[in-house]
């Protein structure tokens, strides 16, 4: 029996336009793929910075009870990792008469109180964690070979102020001081719960007075003549991605993380 | 029979330029698949490697954070809070040497009185009817130690690093525990600062935990399934020897709540209630001595102070390695280090407070001072007129604890080595600092202290 022979049409191979179908669906198949790997480390990620925020709250809440353990970074601190000076050394408004320290609570209240909305007067502060010991000291190299020298490098979390430099903390800055992984930008501004509350003392009776806040109203300069015990705050976190801070205010951004804290006088 | 033959046409092969371009597209197709399956497998380690040490540290963090916040500091002059680095020069008799690899630095001996929520409520020996246990103040230690997944009592390999938490049940504290803390009433001790004599005050006249845990055997409470009836049994909380058989109860495995963590570090975060004496900017740590800031407390491995080096600034010889040469030391910045030693502070007495906010080998925390060691004249910068104060008059806020996780990978890679020594510890350290460097994941959390308003 003979075998059927093909005809001349079943002969041919696949046409310039075959071959480019069938490419162009495996590269979209490969590329789905990818995308989908894509946004799995976008996941992953997400995950991660939200619980770089979490962990940096209660720092953050120690530090604006604290303030003077808020650094305060210049743009000498880019490339100068030792170069680092306080908060109320920073902006000397803060502590007006240091041989007079003022209290903790007058020292957040006057860095906070003109934060009216989470706008143009907002306060922005940066939360990050850091390993303690340089690069170069935990591993060097000796002899060719990297010679690791730690038995341990801890990390701790650090707040710190960018005033001095037009609130950005830069690249250069974030690598003198071993900063793990993404900053956190958090922006603070004044919580809701001041609303209908008197917030003003009346300088004559040291009564609160008839006027309740509301949402854009100045706070008294001076602590002596707010009237509430605390001082309600609004903080953001965001992720910092090292863009400058004309850009980053502007823009609408949705929050990792958002907390009230109350600071207590 | 003779097989037909195939007309020429399709008899032929292909092609040289069709095999290429077969082969080029299957290299490219392969070549994706083995770049998206290798980014796959890395984002698995990756994400394994992450949540496996995060859990464990959430884990440790967790229990350290209910326990710190309900910590006990009462402003009764008595020593509430301790921490003994093993194997430092200056830690006590009976404290035991470093675990494996571990520096002291990185398995400090924490213990406390609190009242965490999780604490015994039942007595395990009365189930019918359920008996409450009296009282809410709980003696608690936290160490690091190792242990073997296995459960191979006396197996040198296979061992993992971890976390032990041990916590006492209120009415073991009661009779046991807070007696020893209550013995020395504090008011026969002298006041340091009207005195004229601060050495005459010694922190070895008050009692601490340590006294309790490191003590004769004392009566706990077994809530293991192991025990029978859950009747009180006598146990060592703390042997200085690491190979005793059975353990001793703080290493018991009941006690074991987090593996693969190689460090646990910790900050002390105090207020000073020192005077006010100098003016920004003239100091060179910007936050010296200021009243009402925060003052970070640190351990370090080696005290410079007290060994003479002409290298000071407490941050700076933190966590230097022992390994490197002093004059090749980089400062490392954790707040700001300087080179030369701060002027000691004069108190009203003529004393002096001691420059550096380290400890080398023990601390000793009262509610309103805490007692580093190592508080020698000083006599390098300068001002040797007058002794300094025992202690540093700092109120405890805060605890910033940074724990060093070890990634699956990394644990194996050590558990391979620690069996191809046939050891529980690694002879060439270099290769536990490597894997320490390549494997350690860092948790950090601050945590205050409410009790002592932080």
């Amino acid at each position: 029996m003979n075998t059927m022979r093909s005809s001349p049409s079943y002969r041919r191979g696949f046409s310039l336009v075959e071959v480019t179908l069938a490419i162009g669906i495996v590269g979209i198949a490969i590329m789905s793929l990818v995308g989908i790997l894509g946004s799995t480390f976008q996941q992953v990620d997400d995950i991660m910075q939200t619980n770089r925020a979490l962990a940096g709250v209660t720092r953050l809440v120690g530090a604006l009870e604290n303030p003077r353990s808020i650094l305060y970074l210049t743009p000498a601190a880019d490339t100068t990792a030792t170069n680092t000076t306080y908060l109320q050394q920073g902006i000397t408004t803060l502590d007006p008469d240091p041989a007079n320290p003022a209290s903790n609570f007058d020292l957040a209240y006057r860095l906070l109180a003109g934060a009216k909305d989470n706008g143009a007067t907002a306060v922005w502060l940066y939360v990050y964690e850091r390993k303690v010991v340089l690069a170069t000291s935990d591993a060097q190299v000796a002899g060719g070979n990297i010679q690791y020298n730690l038995s341990s490098n801890p990390s701790v979390m650090e707040v710190a102020s960018c005033k001095g430099n037009s609130d950005n903390f830069s690249p250069l800055a974030a690598g003198t001081r071993n900063v793990v992984g993404s900053p956190m930008r958090v922006r603070l501004s004044l919580s809701k719960l001041l609303v209908g509350q008197r917030f003003k003392l009346d300088v004559a009776t040291g009564e609160p007075n008839s006027a309740k806040w509301a949402t854009g109203v100045d706070l008294p300069v001076d602590p002596r003549q707010y009237a509430l015990a605390y001082l309600p705050v609004v903080a953001e976190f965001f992720p910092h991605d090292y863009v400058d801070s004309a850009i980053f205010k502007a823009r609408e951004e949705t929050p990792l993380l958002v907390q009230n804290i109350v600071i207590s006088r | 029979m003779k097989t037909p033959s195939l007309p020429k046409a399709l008899r032929r092969g292909f092609t040289l330029l069709e095999v290429m371009v077969a082969t080029s597209i299957m290299v490219i197709i392969v070549l994706a698949v083995v770049t998206i399956a290798s980014d796959t497998f890395k984002a698995y380690d990756r994400a394994v490697a992450e949540l496996s040490t995060q859990s464990e540290a959430r884990g440790v963090l967790d229990a350290l954070e209910n326990d710190l916040q309900t910590a006990i500091l009462r402003p009764d002059g008595r020593c509430w809070m301790e921490v003994i680095l093993p194997g430092s020069p200056g830690a006590p008799a009976k404290a035991p040497q470093p675990i494996g690899n571990m520096k002291g630095l990185d398995q400090p001996i924490l213990m406390f009185f609190a009242s965490p929520p999780d604490r015994p409520r039942w007595n395990p020996a009365a189930l019918t009817p359920r008996q409450s246990l009296k009282g809410d103040v709980c003696a608690i230690s936290y160490r690091l130690g190792q242990r073997s997944p296995f459960d191979m009592p006396g197996e040198p390999i296979q061992q993992v690093y971890g976390v032990y938490r041990t916590i006492v049940d209120p009415e073991g504290t009661f009779t046991e525990a807070l007696p020893i803390i209550f013995k020395s009433p504090p008011s026969t001790e002298p006041n340091p600062e009207v005195a004229g004599n601060p050495l005459a005050w010694g922190p070895n006249s008050a009692p601490t935990p340590w006294d309790y845990w490191s003590g004769p055997a004392r009566m706990i409470s077994n809530y293991g399934a192991s025990d029978i009836g859950g009747q009180k049994q006598t146990k060592v909380l703390i042997d200085p020897s690491l190979t005793a058989n059975p353990p001793c109860w703080t290493l018991d495995d009941q006690n074991f709540i987090g593996s693969n963590v190689v460090a646990m570090n910790l900050t002390f975060w105090c207020t000073s209630s020192l005077p006010f004496t100098a003016v920004a900017p003239a100091l060179k740590d910007p936050v010296a001595r200021l009243p009402l800031s925060l003052r970070p407390v640190l351990p370090v491995e080696v005290d410079t102070f007290k060994f003479g080096s002409t290298l000071h600034g407490g941050y700076a010889g933190a966590f230097r390695s022992a390994t490197i040469p002093s004059s090749s030391t980089l400062a490392a910045p954790l707040r700001y280090a300087p080179l030369a030693m701060p002027v000691p502070v004069s108190m009203p007495s003529a004393a002096q407070v001691h420059p550096y906010d380290y400890f080398g080998s023990r601390l000793r925390i009262f509610a309103d001072r805490i007692y580093p060691d190592a508080l020698l004249t000083n006599t390098t910068s300068g001002v040797a007129t007058a002794a300094p104060l025992p202690y540093l008059p700092y109120s405890l806020k805060a605890v910033e604890v940074s724990l060093t996780v070890l990634t699956p990978e990394g644990s194996k890679e050590l558990r391979g080595l620690q069996q191809l020594g046939g050891k529980s510890k690694l002879d060439n350290s270099a290769d536990y600092r490597r894997i320490i460097n390549q494997h350690g994941r860092n948790y950090s959390r601050y945590i205050r202290l409410l009790a002592n308003g932080g």
